[in-house]
Parts: C-alpha cells; structure tokens; sequence
C-alpha cells in the first residue's frame, strides 16, 4: 500500500504498523474494552453492470461470534470446568429449549439442497458455510472462493446490500441470523453529480475541508490538486456508478446487539463512508478503484489463481482495499484506525470507537469484567460547575501519560508536522503531580493551548486526566486492577524502579490501611520516586485516589434552636397582625375571603340569613385562630430556651432526645430552613475567616458529589491550610471515603 | 439449560415470572423482595405495531396478502392511515432471494421507525409454480423496542404454517378452499397481534374447524404444528458463572411453586438455599455433587430468583462506592426501604443512622471494627440493626463493595514470570493461592480453612515471601 512520507497526524506511522500495534495491544484499555464483533467488511457498488460485490476483508472472515470476557465484575478467577465448556453449550442449549417447540426448519428438509448434516442443523441455528469455500479453486467443478461470503454466495449479497435510494444517507442495518449487516449506503445525486457542482473554485475547496473535518479528524491535503477533481465532474467515467457503500458485517451477542451497532454506526461506518463519497466526489475515487479490483478479480478468476494470491495482490494495489483492511484490524482490536485513501486530494481520517480511560462506577455481578481499567469518581471532563463537558478538560487536573514520556515523544517526533513541537512541549511541561493551571501558570503557557494539546494526546489514548497526585493524599489499591498482570507487571515495576519494594509489596502496604501517601516514603528525598511510582501503579490501574465526599450534618442543638427561632418569628409576626388587624378588622377580613366573592354578595343583595351564617362563620374561625395563637404562644413559653454548647453533637439535653440529626442532600438547593441551619453553623464560627470558608465550601463542596481534595485547587488555597480549616467543620460535616 | 443433568423444562415454566402469580413473590421473603427487584427485561405491552403475512406470487411479485392492522404496510381501500413503510423498499428484506431464505431476517426502515421481523421461508416442491413456495410472516415492532422476545415467535409462525403448507397447502390453495373449515389467516393474524400484545401470549387452533371434517380434511392430524401457542419469553442474559464461595439469597417463596416433577437435585439444593450458606455448603448439606449444585443454582439465577452474594462474616471488609450518595440523597426512596429491611433487632431508628454506617464503611475496617468504633461512640448497632442484612443491602444496592483479600507470594510470582514450576518451602498446602488472583473466601471455602488458618499456613512461607494484598 503506497503511503505518503508527510502526514498531518501524529503516532500515523505507529498505528498504520499493525504488528507494533498488537504488541502494545496487551497492556492498553483497547484490551480492555469488549470485543465489537466485526466480522467482516465489505464493498458493494452499484455499476452499470447493476450490483457488484467488489471485495471484502477479511478473506475468509470467521463465522464464529466473538470470544468474551469470561469474567464478570471484578473477578479474577475463572473455573475452565464449569466456564468454556458450559458456556456456549449453554446458549444453544437454551435457545434449542426456547425454540424447541419448533424443532428448526431443517427438520423439514426444506434445504435438501444444501445438503447439510440435519443434526448438526438441529444443534445450532448457525449454518455452516458451503465446503467450497475453503479451497483456493475448482474441485470437480469451477468454485471460485471468492464468490461466497459465510455460507452466502456474493451474488445475492450484492444484490441485497445495494439498498435502494430511500436508504440514501440513512442507516441501513439487515441481519441475516446470525450475522448483522450495516451500512450507510451513498447514492450519486439526482442530476448524476456526486456532489453540488459548485461555480467557485475556493467556494468547493472549503466546502471540502468542511465536509472532512465533518467526518472524524479528516483533513484534505494538497488542494491544489482540484484539476483531477474536475476531470471527475464531467461524469463519463463513472463506469455508471449510482451508488456504493461499504457494509460492515457483525455477529454480536444479542443482548448487546442494539448497543454495539450503534456505536460503530455513528463512530465508524458513517465516517467511513462520507469520507469516501468526498472522496468519489472530488476524484471518483471509489470508481477507479473498484473498477481495478473488478478487473483483476476476473483476471484472476481466468487464470484459477489461489484467493490468497489476488487478496494479496489486490491489497497491494488498491489503497481503498487497504483502507478496507486497517480498519477492519484497527477495529477488531478497538484501536484507532487511520486511514489514507488515495484519492486526490488525499483523504486522510482517523476513526475509533471512544474507549473509557476509566471506570466511574463499580461494575455489577452481571457486568462483564474490564479488569484492569482504573475506578475513579474522578471525571477529567466534569467542570468546576459540574456540567460535563466531552470537548473541555478540567483545568484543575493532570495530565498523566500512559507511557514513557520519551516513547511517545519519538513516536510524535517520527511524524513530523506543525503540531509536532508544541504536543512534545506539552508532553514536557505536564506532570501528573501539577493542575493544568499550575502548569499554565508556573511555565507562562497559554492554558487553553494546553487544555488542547492534552485533550489531543487523550484522544490519541497516549495520556489520561487524573486528579494532581500529592503526597498527603490517599491511595488505595484499585478494586478493579488485574492481579492476573501481577507477575509480569512485577518484573517491569523492578526495572522501572530498582531500589523500590516488590510491586506486591507496595500494593500491599498501600491496601492495609489508607494514610497519605507520603507516610509510606521512607524520607522526604524519597518522595519524587515515590510520586514515580504512584504515577506508574495508577497508569496501571493498580491503584487509584481515596478521595473524601462531605455532606453538612444538622445537629439536633442546630435543629432546635432554628426551630425555636422560626417559631419566635412567627409568634412576633402573629402578634404584629392581630394588632393591625384590631385597627381594620373589615379589611383584613377582606384579604381573608377572595374579593370576588365579596363583591358579588354586595351586589346582589343575597338572602339575610345566608350573610349571617357566613358572619358566624368568619367570626368562629377568627375565635379558632386567636385560640391558637394562644395556645401557640404558651407552649413556645414553656420550650426551653435553645443553648448553644461548644460540641452539639454531645449535647445531650432532654429536649434534644426526640430530635435526630439531619442530614442536608444538596445545599446549593437548600430550602429556607436549611439556608438557616448553615446560618447557624456559620454564626458559631468566631475567626472571620474560618466563617468565610464556612459559607464558601458549604454549597459548592459538601454535596456529596465534590471531592474535598479539589477544594485547594479550585480556589487556590493551600493544601495544608484548607484542611486545616476543613478540620474546624469536622463536627458538622459527615465524611465518606471513596475512589 | 442443562437438560444432561436432568433438570426438567417444567421448572423453567414456573420460574417465568407471567406463570407465576403475584404470590409466588409475597413469601416468607417479602423484605427481601422489597428492595430486590424482579424487573428483568420484558415487553411492555402492545409493542407489535403490525403483522402482516406476505407471498412471491410468480405473475405479481413480493405481496402482502393480509395485514393488521388494516392499511398499516400497503393501502387499503376504505382505510386512511398513513402506512407504517414503504413496502417496495422493504419488500427485497421481506422476501429476499432463496439464498438468504429459511433463517431468521430482520430489517429497519430507512426512517430507521420501525423494525421488520420475520422469517422468510422458502418451500421446493414440484407442484408448485416455478417450483417453489415462497412467504413470510413478518411483525413490525418499533426500532427501540426490545426485539429479542419476538424472534421465537416469528420463529414459531414460520415453522406452524410451513408445516400446515406440507400438509395441506394451507397457504398456496388459501382462495381456492377458503371455506368455513379453517380460520382465514387474516383473523388470525388479528388475533395473534392482540393477544402478543394484550396478554403475552397466544394459543390458537388453527387447522380445525368448527364444523365436523369433510373426508379429505381427516388428513390432517390435530397436532402441536396445527396449533399456534406462543408466548413472550422474556429472554435474559446467561448468568455469570456460580462460584464455590457465593452465597444465593432466595427472592422468591420456592415451597410455593416446587412440585413433583422437580429436577431431583434441584428440589435438594432449594431446600438448602437460607441466604447464609454458601454453594459448596449447599452442594455438602443437600448430598449433591458441587458442579450440579452449581449448576442448579446457575438455573435460579438465570430466571432471576435468586441473588448472588460474598460470604458474610464479622471479619469481612465493606467500603462505599460513589454510588454511596444515591443513599445520602435518599433516591428512589432506598433509605425507608433499607429501614425496613434491617431494623429488626429492636425499635425503629432514624434514617440518619443508616446513611452514618454506610458512610463510616472503609477499605481498612472490617465489620467487627465498624461495630467497635460505634459502639465507642455510644451507638450500639447490633441492638437495633440485623448487620448481615444491612450489608446485604449495600451490596445489592451496589453502595459498598466487598473487599477481599488476597495473598501474593513472590516465589509463585517468578514462577509465573519463568514459566516453571517452583516449589515455596512452607507454602504446599496455599502455593496455588498465591497469585493475588484468589481471594480467601475461595480459599475458605476450598480447602475448609478459616481466615485465621490461612494467615497461620501463610506464615509458614519464607519471611517476606508473602504480601496480602486487599482489593
């Protein structure tokens, strides 16, 4: 496949390598994340020959659903006996009892011709392939093996995925049970252009660039090249091309079938294809190269040549094929795909499926495991208002490289383009110990450059944003990390750091008992390691931040006095109105009853006796409410008076006993009397500042939700200070430590 | 499931939760099931939007002959409602050609509405018109509706009328003999739609008649193939696999729903199901061998009436999750339903108190030290609190976690890194172990060693050969 020497992305060189990427597949989160159950990838075009079925990779895809985690949760172990044997007979067990009342069509030799063995029929709903198609050429008669796709002759395949022009633009999904077929098929417009002929020549090329970035991180290069584009436009060598489409086929689970197609649609096959009708569009692209692949399939079919033989030969020759191909392997391995198709203007794209970085929340006994990956609360993209914003960071957070920073720096370096120099610059100036802000601040950088650059290698998966790591946190060791890496983790963690504890020993004094991190360094010139190397675990997924959630605890003292306060109010407020009710007690009768109704009385001279039954009305209930407020005001006289005591949490008084503590959910909404008993609280504090704090933390962190570590960055207080005041609130907070 | 062991299908038909009645789940266990909900996936009601029974007519092409609603995928004369698709857009999916023929087929609108679902089927036989017969019978459900119950169905109409068509062509002669001696299709399928839709299932005869046989329809033999009976299974995800050391938690009352034709092994491993022991427990206790025991219990869990749980014990260690503050926050009402479900030791707390235990939960303090610390701080917990239901609670809840123990020992390490085999001098009995991949439950369970016996025998390993690791 002829690549260009320039490109416009970084780690290019890398990931185009398939056997380096499978190398480094192991250790990534691409390992991690659940196989996507791509089977195969097709291209099928609609010609003036009608349908053509023009290729498809892998060769001789694989008609067996794709192998799962075994493990579910975060469990290490799994038991062979029970598992591999079980768990696919399991299946078809199930769906043979399921279906049993209707003991499969095969029964009724409906496909005598297929001449298939019945029981192996009865045992799995899946059919076999024709025997043909494992044979390079002719076996008595003329198969060619690439004439069949799974047990389906290409014939009819290419008939049924050219959907019809309704489909245009839309999503196209067919399952054929087992396999799913989806697509977004791309139709030439109605007036045998692939695109809006445009008067303009700079008008087109923007237009391009728009549609490229439109589909992934597409860019068009070498727009000067438009004459070849325009030699496409005059529509006569099409070869009659009304439309193409590459149709991904996939064999999922069922019940993940709705979730995963989905994904790769929007992420994937959409972006594919719209590159390549930009692509059709600007060099008939698409065309030229199907055309080629056409031709030397019939060549080959003379010449009985091997299958083996043409796909290597054509993977050579077609840069579409093998786009075809990288993505078929970038995704089967959740990597990221780039791809170069060869059209001119060159199209280049990179397509992935996002994976997490991390976990947020535990995964469920029934949740497949992803061992290995990091559980943290700590989300890189959730602002400082806590909206979560996919295309921001955090500014209060770290960058942390999921490599050797010299690694990745000779891999951006390997490619050299304008963003080369200023992602090393980030790559130096960032550490997993300093906020994104600090780094802007303490280097003179321009933090929002940063925040891109970083988002830049997080998309890249070469680097994840973590909370800063500072020696007086807490680390524990991660309930998802995969002790099964153990061993071999172990021998990199002695290479890596040769004077340090075994790995197993430092997971475990870090997992005994959580302290702040820099009580397990030996001394303080040991710390710069011992943040190496917690850096190291983390990126591993051994250990992850303890990190400590607060919510303000209403003490029944607290409760009590504002109580006693709003009660004393309202007695103040009662006495008030019934004074001013004495000096116009016709018109606050008035406000009492809706003024319509009175209004109506006068005007229509109703009967005397029902005014006089709503007098006594009115005047029983103004008797009903003077006997209230009395008794009101002689049981507030016989409350005890509230007492402030230094610690209300022992504050045992009598008439605390039937009040219990309360505990406030969110105080950024608190209704009128919450707001009074962090008044209260407020009020109790004597130093100024501590009372600043106090009204400051309250609604933004003691939320249940804010890690209480974040509060020295997000207001640029010191650490050592801020906990200091946090220990001033011990009392009326309720603490919770949790990754 | 495993019908090798003999489990018999019968119980799967109790265990679906529309045989069952709504008494099956007010047992004995009637806290518990407060809060473990049976919700596991299954149609809401009236999700078919149509159904309708399509033909290869040789002169005409691809045609529906019935459809229900009316009107709803080609127009009908009289009915002005818009239709659900264009059919000649689909109609290549519904009957494709003979290669993709006899497999379950589904397709989606290119609106991406509506899903088609059916099984194409295509009968080879001289007697008919370019020597095969061709048809589906397709239901039309919305694209986010769960779609994996109907396939059974669809699966089901397929082989019900292929049969009826070998046996009397009850499809291809429908004009010709549409006499009162069988139902039209077009009424069944009306019936087959509402009853899916109203009551989950259907049972239909549909090759006899009302009327006594004329002596050529005695041919036909009133057997299951003739009757449509059809139901919605709620299909459920395969269960994770049982382990040795898990703990079942009943939700359901089995003494209710067990009978005589129960699976042997299954009737003795129920009986041992109390929500303390543990699997190997259960298998010794009810004389069964382990790997049936497991298996029996996998099937309980595979119909939801069952919850998988840790061993619980004083020593265990518990710490929260984030999802700690949905409790805090008091979502979905969970703090009244955890009161109700623990407060049973004495009188009835503040919720207060509970969000304060499960707060106070962290990964260095086993349940015994959580008890001390609180009773230290004058709250004496197990006076009011069943603690094993209480961790229950937060387990199933996913607000805590279970900490387990894990012990690694070097040795075994550069073993694993050299691929030989190393012997560790004192560690014969745990060797197997101690590769930080075996938590102590298992080794509890396995080799019948109480914590404190596994920490002894662990002592044996060379010093410092032996970090336990809590994860």
């Amino acid at each position: 496949m002829p690549r260009q020497t320039t490109s416009s992305f970084p780690f290019r060189g890398l990931l185009g390598n398939i056997e380096s990427q499978q190398q480094d597949m192991a250790t990534g989160a691409a390992a991690i994340a659940p196989n996507p159950g791509l089977s195969a990838i097709a291209l099928v075009i609609r010609s003036r020959d009608g349908p053509r079925f023009v290729f498809h990779y892998p060769a001789r895809p694989s008609n067996k659903p794709p192998e799962r985690e075994p493990r579910y949760s975060t469990e290490l172990d799994t038991e062979p006996s029970i598992e591999e044997d079980e768990d696919d007979s399991d299946d078809s067990d199930l769906e043979e009892n399921l279906y049993s009342s209707l003991p499969a069509l095969g029964k009724l030799d409906l496909n005598e011709s297929d001449g298939r063995p019945s029981k192996k029929h009865q045992k799995s709903s899946h059919a076999e392939p024709p025997i043909g198609d494992d044979h390079y050429d002719e076996k008595g008669e003329h198969v060619v093996p690439w004439e069949h796709l799974f047990e389906f002759p290409t014939a009819d395949l290419e008939s049924i995925l050219t959907p019809s022009r309704a489909f245009h633009k839309k999503k196209f999904e067919l399952s054929l049970d087992p396999l799913t077929f989806v697509t977004y098929p791309i139709h030439i417009r109605e007036d045998g252009q692939w695109k809006k002929k445009k008067s303009k020549k700079s008008k087109k090329v923007k237009k391009e660039s728009d549609e490229a970035t439109g589909s992934g991180e597409g860019k068009s290069e070498g727009g000067a090249k438009n004459s070849s584009g325009d030699a496409s436009e005059d529509g006569d060598d099409h070869g009659g091309m009304t439309m193409f489409n590459v149709v991904f086929i996939l064999n999922l689970p069922k019940e993940e079938e709705d979730e995963r197609i989905a994904e790769i649609y929007e992420h994937i096959i959409k972006k594919l294809n719209k590159a390549l009708k930009h692509a059709q569009a600007s060099s008939n692209y698409v065309w030229k190269e199907s055309e080629m692949m056409l031709l030397m399939k019939e060549k080959a079919r003379e010449e009985r040549r091997p299958m083996s033989w043409l796909w290597n030969e054509i993977l050579l020759k077609s840069t579409l094929a093998g786009a075809i191909r990288d993505v078929f392997n970038a995704v089967s391995n959740n990597d990221i795909a780039t791809v170069r198709l060869g059209a001119s203007p060159l199209v280049d794209l990179s397509l992935q499926i996002p994976i997490p970085a991390y976990l947020t929340r535990y995964p469920g006994s029934d949740e497949r495991a992803m061992l290995g990956l990091l559980l943290t609360s700590a989300n890189g993209l959730v602002n400082e208002d806590s909206s979560e914003d996919p295309t921001r960071l955090n500014k209060h957070f770290a960058l942390l490289l999921l490599d050797d920073g010299e690694k990745i720096i000779t891999e951006i370096q390997a490619d050299n383009t304008e963003l080369t120099a200023p992602l090393i610059e980030c790559i130096r100036l960032c550490k997993p110990t300093l906020s994104f802000l600090q780094v802007a601040q303490t280097q003179n950088v321009e933090l929002n450059s940063l925040l891109v650059l970083a988002q830049h290698l997080i998309y890249w998966r070469r680097a994840m944003a973590i909370p800063p790591l500072h020696a007086r946190e807490m680390y524990i060791v991660s309930p998802n990390c995969d002790s099964r890496k153990l061993p071999a983790a172990n021998t990199a963690w002695k290479k890596a750091f040769p004077l340090a504890p075994s790995l197993p020993g430092y997971l475990a004094a870090l997992s005994a008992a959580p302290r702040p991190y820099k009580t397990f360094s030996p001394s303080k010139n040991h710390r710069p390691t011992y943040l190496d190397m917690l850096a190291w675990a983390i990126r591993g997924g051994w250990v992850t931040p303890l990190r400590t959630f607060a919510w303000i605890l209403v003490w029944p003292e607290i409760l009590y006095e504002v109580q006693y306060q709003l009660k004393a109010e309202a007695l103040e407020k009662a006495k008030n109105a019934t004074s001013s009710e004495q000096t116009s007690s016709t018109s606050a009768e008035s406000t009492d009853e809706s003024g319509a109704e009175k209004k109506s009385v006068n005007s229509d001279e109703p009967l005397s006796s029902e005014q006089a039954a709503e007098n006594a009305r009115l005047e029983r209930l103004a008797m009903k409410l003077a006997e209230d407020a009395a008794k009101f005001a002689a049981e507030f006289e016989k409350m005890p008076k509230p007492v402030a005591t230094l610690h209300p949490s022992t504050n045992s008084a009598p008439h605390l006993k039937a009040l219990s503590p309360y505990i406030i959910k969110d105080p950024h909404k608190a209704s009128h009397e919450e707001s009074l008993y962090i008044a209260t609280y407020g009020n109790r504090f004597t130093d100024p500042k501590i009372k600043d704090c106090w009204f400051k933390f309250c609604s933004k962190y003691f939320n249940g939700k804010e890690a209480l570590e974040m509060i020295c960055l997000q207001e640029g207080m010191k650490r050592k200070e801020t906990w200091s005041i946090l220990m001033h609130f011990q009392e009326t907070i309720m603490i919770c430590k949790h990754w | 499931m495993k019908n090798k062991y003999g489990i018999p299908k019968k119980l799967r038909k109790h265990f679906c939760p529309s045989f069952s009645s709504e008494e099956d789940f007010n047992g004995e266990k009637k806290d518990t099931k407060a809060f473990i909900s049976t919700s596991k996936r299954w149609p809401a009601g009236a999700m078919i939007q149509g159904i309708f029974f399509a033909r290869f007519l040789p002169q005409k092409g691809i045609k529906v002959i019935h459809q229900s609603p009316p009107g709803c995928i080609v127009t009908e004369p009289g009915v002005d409602k818009p239709r659900l698709f264009d059919f000649e857009t689909m109609s290549e999916y519904i009957i494709p050609k003979q290669a993709f023929c006899n497999r379950y087929v589904t397709s989606c609108d290119p609106e991406n509405k509506y899903r088609i679902l059916g099984h194409p089927v295509c009968i080879k036989d001289e007697k008919y018109t370019r020597n095969e017969f061709m048809f589906n019978f397709c239901i039309v459900i919305g694209v986010e509706a769960d779609k994996i119950p109907y396939e059974a169905v669809v699966r089901r109409l397929a082989t019900t009328f292929t049969e009826m068509e070998i046996q009397n062509e009850f499809l291809s002669q429908e004009d010709i003999s549409n006499s009162q001696n069988r139902r039209s299709i077009a009424a069944l399928l009306e019936i087959i739609k509402e009853d899916l839709n109203n009551y989950n299932e259907c049972m239909i005869p549909v090759g006899t008649s009302l009327s006594p046989f004329p002596k050529s329809m005695n041919l036909i033999i009133a057997d299951d193939a003739n009757t449509i009976n059809m139901k919605l299974f709620p299909i459920y995800k395969h269960p994770p696999p049982v382990k040795a050391w898990h703990v079942p938690i009943s939700k359901m009352k089995f003494s209710s729903i067990i009978d005589d034709t129960w699976d042997l092994t299954m009737k003795k491993v129920i009986l041992q199901i109390d929500g303390i022991k543990d699997v190997r427990r259960i298998a010794h206790d009810a004389d069964v061998a382990l790997d049936l025991a497991k298996i029996a219990v996998q099937h309980l869990l595979y119909y939801d009436s069952i919850i998988m749980l840790d061993l619980f014990l004083f020593g265990n260690i518990y710490a929260p999750t984030p999802d700690v503050d949905d409790f805090l926050e008091d979502k979905e009402g969970m703090q009244d339903e955890c009161a109700n479900y623990v407060y049973i030791n004495g009188p009835r707390l503040s919720n207060f108190y509970l969000c304060r235990l499960f707060t106070t939960l962290c990964t260095s303090r086993t349940i015994k030290e959580w008890l001390k610390l609180h009773m230290e701080q004058g709250f004496p917990v197990l006076n009011f609190v069943d603690v094993r239901r209480f961790v229950q609670f937060g387990v199933i809840k996913g607000l805590i976690y279970r900490v387990h123990k894990y012990a690694v020992s070097n040795t075994v390490l550069n073993g694993i890194v050299s691929a030989r085999n190393v012997g560790v001098e004192g560690g014969e009995q745990l060797q197997r172990y101690a590769d930080g991949c075996h938590c102590f439950d298992q080794i509890t369970v396995e080799m019948n060693l109480a914590d404190v016996k596994i920490m002894d025998q662990l002592r044996r390993f060379p010093k410092g050969n032996v970090e336990i690791i809590y994860r």
